[in-house]
């Protein structure tokens, strides 16, 4: 049997409509678990109605009309509400009176979760008076005025909230406390608080809308200035007690629970000033332990606490700023220490070994840098700052920075050359990978052209490279690097190459038609060159050569083809390039003869002993029409060998020696090589190549001024000098007196001239 | 128990009263003590006042009496001014309409209104029937546009006088010439700018730690991006809409002028605390942004006493920044002197942008082609014309009395014919500009002649007498026989009444009939108005869509309504003809 | 799910009516959200018999139609017009009490588009009366004295054509 409806009370009746809505409110707050029954709930609902739309109750309140015109019945009803809610807080504080710490925690959230539940029932129980008498009095302009369940709200944070919430932040900070000291907490209850004070924020403009305000300030900030006095003194205590490194190990995790903590229980609006403090306090306060132990570190390797120093440091505003000071100055010794090692074996190191040592450093704090530092670029620019230095300026460079090109680009000759050791193509490859990382930091890029250019054309002319493929995947890596004009001549030189071997081939052909028999028992098998002038870092012989009839009958014959062919140019022979074999038939103490690899001014020598035995010096030169700066060293060797025999025995081949044909000559191999480089040309051609750098430079200077003028016309003196530098200094770093003498000497050319003021003109 | 209306809550009635009429509220009121008190809510008159009248004169600071609460503010009797104000506006429409007589002081006495009258005539300008709807759009058109007018110049008065007027407002101003761009206040062409900042802003979180000159390029690329600025390809570029600062805010493709580009970028600008102005380059106006005292544009410190290089930027074309080199170099092309190079490449006052702007009107005017068939340009040539001649009268400089002269018959017939309501503009504002030279008499001798026609009934035109014969009547269309042109009787005389001068010049003796004969005022379908010699006429009898929409709007300067049956214009000037 | 709620009238009168529909009511629809369905009959203390049944069968017959404008809470549109729909129009076809009966119903109920309607149509029963023609109509009783009414004449004189 269903509760009979409740009598509802007589609308016009104040008093009695108040006291049946009590009752109701009562049941609700208070006992809400037995249950509220529907007809219950729409009395109550129709009470609120009825006293609202009465029109007696309008009688009653005449006299207010008469000057405000329309009103609204409803005023009495929620100002009784409001004291209501009043008297039920004040019990709630008294009984919150009883409690502390979690108890009170727990007391609060049992409160707060009863009256808010109940604010959404007594909201709708009253919606008659929100959706008429409250709206009226918002859209007036009143003040203070809110829907019924803000009233909750607002009734709670002033009768209750702001008596407690110092005692309940007291408790929350307190668990919070021990959560951090590794206590094990209820953090639900902590949530429920937050979730609580968030709701408190209303906004005083418009009460549908929430604010964060009450929150932050009863919540946030005691909770952040707790969190700054517990790491303080926890950071004290550690930083006292253990190293550097344990206590980074301790920040580090720190930090994390602090950030897991906000998706815990917090609100996500305090992530970003409890991470502030956190950092502030664990990090910047000890920021300059931190940094000390930067260096102890890096002496000892310790990658792991390097990452882990870099993570905290990179946190903080400007923290990674000194260590990279640090480290720049760490590798730039660290390379030094290690160019001064292989200073100290001696001037005549290999110039690989030098490449490796800078190679060594270079990796070893690259792969620190990816690993440790997250590959920042602020750092690779430090390591990059560090290896220029300590690449161009360092103890073998001492005298000159061209030192680095030039060894750089012997060690990649050394690789490519035949015979090199890196036997696998991938291993070269990677070899060359490395060379260009060195060659990335060398400043005097021209050097190392020069030399490379020296040295590869030597290869080509030898024959002695060790892969075309090689050859092209080094030059392209340089044309990568510094551009088309820095290896244009390198490729024509390799073009040159490949052009002369179609050219022997056909010349083959034209031998084959054009020659009788007669002609084809003399000849010589030959191979040519075709080198262009421009192109290749060549000089023509130092010394005039009368070669021998054979050869000279086949240089002819090839000269006579190739004008054929093009007609105009000229051809220089650089005898003291080429090379040949002859065999040695008068020998006889063997059965296979001898052959001797020479080159064609030893061929020269020998082959006038073909008609005697005997010759003195002056016969040989008078024959040959070589000075003596180039038949003596060749005599030399042909001595040495014990080719040829001097008379008197034991002489230096000098105007009063004579030579005579040694017919036991005696050899291990049946092919014995003549031709080797003698002991003074590799001096005499490193410093050949300083040399012509030197005046190279000036060119490029010069013309780098002559450019820029012209497109300009009118410039400032200090404005062309920068202007130069940033035009050359991707081939080498200009020095500004230099820049000046080549300015001045382009005035004296009428090139430029000065103007009043500082200023330079061009002039057409 | 029987219900009855008077028992319904208090908030019901009140939701009721909302749907009524205010004068029904007012009946309701006088029923008895219980409705008197319901409808005198001061929610319910607030409503009514914000529901009724959207414009406000400026003097209720009405905003202000919406902010506060409502009891502090007498809501129904503002309400009951304003509606004796519309019914006050309404009778001077309605009176202005009857007779062609005391017009003038009759459009005062609207325009007196100022603002608190464009309801009123809002409502008037939109009716599409009734007896005089015709002149009643007109008319109401007329004095809407010439409120309008009345908030225009006084802001190029103002920089007349050299007092500050941003930028913004003056450009605004023609706008407010213009009836088909649909501002009726300078804070509307403000406000959208404004909404443009706050686009930009949301697009754009990171303003903040921007340099000068990537704020100011990101501006620029963002404006073009999103069509705010600069011409669409295959839009005649001397299109007149393209000279409307609102115009071009408003219209779907914000095509528009160099000039205007340059403002619109400017206003943004300036809201994100760039120092940007318009710089006067001929033929093309830049922008010129200058960086903040101390540092240069990329937002560097300076030493000392340095002072950072400007940039230039071309928001009309793109995004890029023009190099100063380039326009020194067109400078030097041109053949500019040195202080002229400053001259062109520095910021430009206001006023002359504003002075520019009214040459651009000009220029697209008289440069458009003029095709009756056409694409019709979405803006009134008549009112544009207008808005650059005042515009140029004001600010022109005193040192250049010639410019004055020379604009000043155009000025006064385009107001004598289309602008006549604007008398008081032109006492006000002109005559002053005269002072002390010759035309000062001639002006006001003018204004005098326009009242005195004015206050003077029209003479009654019978037709008895010696015009009997007069072939057609006020209101007929006919087709010119020698122009073909289209137009409406408005007028006759029985025989030529125009002076000896213009007669020879018109060969009037040359005609078949010569000048014995009626002629008629006409209204020509390209807005002219003519005078024809009977012989030329020949009726037409269209269909009402036959006619340009262009001519029915003008029509109501002379005719109430269109006749179906008769296919023929009621006359609206039986004061004059009344057997027309 | 069509669930079926029964109302019960002030005289006791039970309707029954689709869960969906009782919900156009913000009054039932909060109750039932606070209480939930029981399956009890619900009881509207304050409506009796007379519009009760109508209220029921209009919005069994109308929730085919969106319910968009009874949830909008736009007080610019709610004043805009008088203009009511056809449907709308025959629906309030009754004599004046029956229409104020809907009203009170409808407001005691929250059923904002109902009341919309039934204010609507009153408004229109005034439109374009004389004081005394309101009278009349409404049956209103004048209760001011001979001078009263002369000053409140003149003080809405502003009102008069």
């Amino acid at each position: 049997m269903p509760p009979a409806m409740p009598q509802t009370p007589h609308k016009d009746d104040l008093e009695e409509t108040w006291s049946f809505l009590e009752a109701g409110i009562n049941s609700v707050m208070l006992k809400l678990e037995e249950g509220v029954d529907m007809k219950t709930y729409m009395a109550l609902y129709t009470a609120v109605h009825n006293f609202c739309t009465s029109q007696k109750a309008v009688a009653s309140n005449q006299g207010l009309q008469a000057h405000r015109g329309a009103h609204l019945l409803g005023e009495e009803l929620y100002k009784l509400l409001g004291e209501y809610l009043s008297r039920h807080l004040s019990v709630v504080f008294k009984e919150s009176q009883g409690h502390a710490e979690e108890a009170l925690l727990g007391f609060y959230i049992r409160e707060w979760t009863r009256f808010t539940t109940a604010a959404k029932y007594v909201n709708h129980l009253f919606s008659y008076l929100n959706r008429h008498w409250v709206k009226r009095e918002i859209d007036e302009g009143k003040k203070n005025v809110y829907d019924v369940y803000t009233l909750h709200l607002v009734k709670w944070k002033d009768d209750f909230f702001e008596k407690v919430h110092g005692k309940v932040m007291d408790a929350v900070l307190n668990l919070i406390e021990k959560q951090r000291n590794g206590e094990t907490i209820e953090q639900s209850q902590i949530k429920s608080i937050v979730d609580s004070f968030v709701s408190l924020g209303l906004d005083e403009n418009d009460s549908k809308k929430s604010t964060l305000e009450v929150y932050r300030q009863y919540f946030q900030r005691p909770f952040i200035d707790a969190t700054r006095t517990y790491y303080e003194n926890e950071s004290r205590q550690f930083v006292a007690e253990n190293s550097v490194v344990e206590y980074m190990k301790k920040a580090e995790a720190r930090l994390d629970e602090e950030k897991a903590r906000v998706g815990l229980y917090l609100h996500p609006d305090v992530a970003k000033s409890l991470t502030e403090t956190c950092l502030d306090v664990l990090v910047t306060a000890h920021s300059t332990l931190l940094r000390d132990e930067f260096q102890i570190l890096l002496d000892n390797e310790r990658q792991e606490d390097l990452a882990r120093m870099y993570r905290l440091l990179s946190r903080i505003k400007e923290g990674l700023d000194p260590l990279r000071t640090t480290f720049e100055n760490h590798v730039r010794r660290a390379g030094l220490a290690a160019v001064e090692k292989v200073a100290s074996e001696g001037d005549h190191f290999e110039p690989k070994l030098y490449v490796d040592a800078l190679l060594q450093v270079h990796t070893r704090y690259q792969n620190l840098v990816d690993d440790a530092f997250n590959g920042e670029s602020e750092f690779v620019r430090s390591l990059d700052n560090a290896c220029r230095e300590f690449v161009n300026r360092n103890r073998i460079c001492k005298a000159t920075t061209t030192k680095s090109p030039e060894l750089l680009a012997r060690y990649t000759d050394s690789l490519l050359k035949k015979g090199s050791k890196a036997a696998e193509e991938s291993e070269l490859e990677e070899m060359l990978v490395q060379i260009m990382t060195v060659f990335k930091y060398i400043e005097d890029k021209d050097v190392f052209q020069k030399f490379y250019s020296k040295m590869l054309a030597k290869r080509l002319v030898h024959v002695s490279s060790v892969s075309d493929d090689a050859e092209t995947s080094m030059i392209s890596k340089l044309k990568e690097a510094c551009g088309f004009e820095y290896t244009n001549k390198l490729q024509r030189m390799f073009q040159d190459i490949q052009i002369s071997k179609d050219l022997n081939a056909s010349y083959k052909d034209y031998q084959d038609k054009v020659l009788d028999d007669d002609d084809r028992k003399r000849m010589v098998d030959a191979h040519f060159q075709i080198l262009g002038t421009g192109f290749w870092p060549l000089n023509p012989p130092t010394s005039d050569f009368a070669a021998p009839v054979e050869i000279n009958k086949t240089a002819e014959r090839f000269q006579k083809f190739y004008f054929d062919k093009h007609n105009g140019r000229k051809l220089t022979w650089l005898w003291q390039l080429c090379k040949g074999e002859v065999k040695a038939n008068y020998i006889k103490n063997t059965k296979v003869p001898y052959t001797f690899q020479v080159s064609t001014y030893q061929m020269g020598i020998l082959l006038l002993f073909n008609e005697t035995d005997t010759l003195s010096y002056s016969d040989i030169q008078k024959a040959t029409t070589l000075v003596p700066e180039i038949l003596d060293p060749n005599l030399s060797i042909l001595l040495k060998a014990k080719v040829l025999l001097a008379s008197p025995e034991g002489a230096k081949p000098e105007p009063s020696t004579t030579f005579s044909l040694n017919y036991n000559f005696k050899n291990k191999k049946i092919k014995v090589n003549l031709n080797i480089q003698i002991k003074s040309e590799q001096k005499v051609e490193s410093d050949d190549t300083h040399k012509t750098i030197e005046e190279d430079r000036k060119l490029l200077l010069q013309s780098a001024i002559v450019r820029i003028m012209k497109s300009r016309k009118k410039m400032k003196h200090v404005q062309l000098v920068n202007e130069v530098i940033q035009q050359v200094k991707s081939r080498f770093p200009p020095k500004v007196p230099d820049i000046k003498k080549n300015i001045e000497a382009l005035m004296e050319k009428d090139y430029i001239e000065r103007l009043d003021g500082d200023e330079i003109s061009y002039i057409a | 128990m029987v219900v009855s209306l008077g028992d319904l809550p208090e908030e019901i009635l009140h939701s009721i009263l909302c749907y009524l009429h205010p004068c029904s509220s007012a009946a309701l009121e006088q029923t008895s003590h219980r409705f008197k008190n319901v409808t005198n809510g001061p929610l319910l008159w607030r409503r009514y006042c914000e529901f009724y009248y959207k414009s406000w004169d400026r003097k209720h600071e009405i905003l202000q009496k919406l902010a506060v609460p409502v009891l502090s503010v007498d809501w129904k009797a503002l309400f009951v001014l304003r509606y004796q104000i519309d019914r006050s506006v309404t009778r001077l429409l309605d009176s202005i309409l009857a007779s062609q007589t005391g017009r003038i002081e009759k459009f005062r006495a609207v325009i007196d209104y100022g603002s608190d009258a464009k309801d009123t005539l809002l409502r008037h300008s939109r009716v599409e029937s009734g007896e005089d709807h015709l002149a009643r759009r007109y008319y109401a058109r007329a004095l809407l546009t010439c409120l309008h007018r009345s908030i225009a110049v006084p802001e190029w008065a103002k920089l007349r006088r050299g007092e500050p007027v941003s930028l913004e407002r003056a450009l605004g101003a023609f706008d407010l010439f213009i009836p088909e761009s649909g501002y009726g206040d300078l804070d509307e062409v403000k406000n959208t700018l404004t909404d443009l900042v706050a686009q930009f802003r949301a697009s754009h979180l990171d303003m903040g730690v921007l340099r000068p000159r990537d704020k100011a390029l990101s501006l620029a690329s963002w404006l073009r991006d999103n069509d705010l600025t600069g011409i669409e390809l295959g839009k005649e570029y001397h299109a007149l809409e393209h000279n409307f600062l609102g115009l071009a805010l408003k219209s779907p493709g914000h095509n528009s002028l160099p000039l205007i580009s340059a403002a619109i970028y400017c206003y943004v600008a300036q809201e994100i605390g760039l120092n940007a102005h318009p710089c006067g380059f001929p033929f093309h106006v830049h922008v010129i942004v200058t960086p903040p005292p101390g540092l240069d544009m990329n937002g560097d410190t300076l030493s000392g006493e340095d002072v950072g290089l400007p940039m230039y930027l071309d928001p009309f074309r793109g995004a890029r920044e023009t190099p100063v080199s380039d326009l020194r170099d067109q400078l030097i092309f041109l053949g500019a002197s040195a202080t002229e190079q400053t001259a062109f490449l520095g910021q430009s006052l206001t006023s002359e942008i504003v002075l520019r702007c009214s040459r651009n009107i000009w220029t697209s005017i008289h440069s458009a082609p003029h095709h009756p068939d056409g694409p019709v340009s979405s803006v009134d040539v008549v009112s544009a014309k207008y808005a650059s001649l005042w515009s140029s009268m004001l600010l022109s400089g005193d040192s250049r009395p010639m410019d004055l002269r020379h604009h000043l018959p155009l000025l006064m017939e385009l107001f004598a014919t289309d602008f006549p309501s604007d008398i008081f503009l032109v006492e006000q504002y002109i005559v002053p500009l005269f002072q002390g030279l010759f035309e000062h008499e001639h002006i006001l001798e003018s204004l005098h002649v326009m009242r005195a026609v004015d206050e003077i009934p029209k003479q009654v035109r019978r037709r008895s007498g010696e015009n009997k014969n007069i072939g057609y009547t006020v209101g007929q269309v006919f087709r010119h026989r020698r122009y073909h042109y289209r137009a409406i009787i408005t007028g006759w005389d029985s025989e030529c009444g125009a002076g000896e001068q213009w007669m020879r010049r018109m060969g009037i003796d040359r005609l078949q009939a010569g000048r014995h004969q009626s002629f008629y005022h006409v209204l020509v379908e390209d807005r002219s108005v003519r005078y024809v010699a009977e012989e030329n006429i020949e009726l037409i009898l269209p269909e009402l869509s036959d006619l340009p929409p262009g001519l029915l709007t003008i029509a109501g300067k002379h005719f109430k309504r269109w006749d179906e049956t008769a296919r023929a214009f009621v006359s609206n000037v039986r004061d004059e003809y009344p057997d027309d | 799910m069509s669930t079926q709620i029964t109302l019960t009238s002030s005289d006791g009168v039970d309707v029954s009516v689709d869960r969906a529909v009782a919900e156009r009511s913000v009054l039932i629809k909060n109750m039932l959200e606070d209480l939930g369905d029981s399956g009890e009959a619900i009881p509207i203390p304050n409506v009796s018999n007379r519009p009760f049944p109508c209220l029921g069968c209009v919005y069994y017959v109308r929730t085919s139609s969106p319910p968009s404008k009874s949830n909008g809470d736009d007080d610019d549109n709610r004043r805009k017009t008088t203009d009511i729909d056809e449907w709308d129009q025959k629906f309030m076809q009754v004599d004046q009490e029956m229409l104020f009966e809907i009203i009170l119903a409808a407001n005691y109920l929250d059923i904002k588009a109902l009341l919309d309607v039934g204010c609507k149509t009153v408004a229109n029963m005034i439109k374009g009366k004389s004081p005394e023609e309101i009278r009349k109509t409404f049956n209103i009783q004048n209760d001011f004295t001979p001078e009263e009414e002369d000053q409140i004449r003149r003080e809405n004189e502003w009102a008069e054509e």
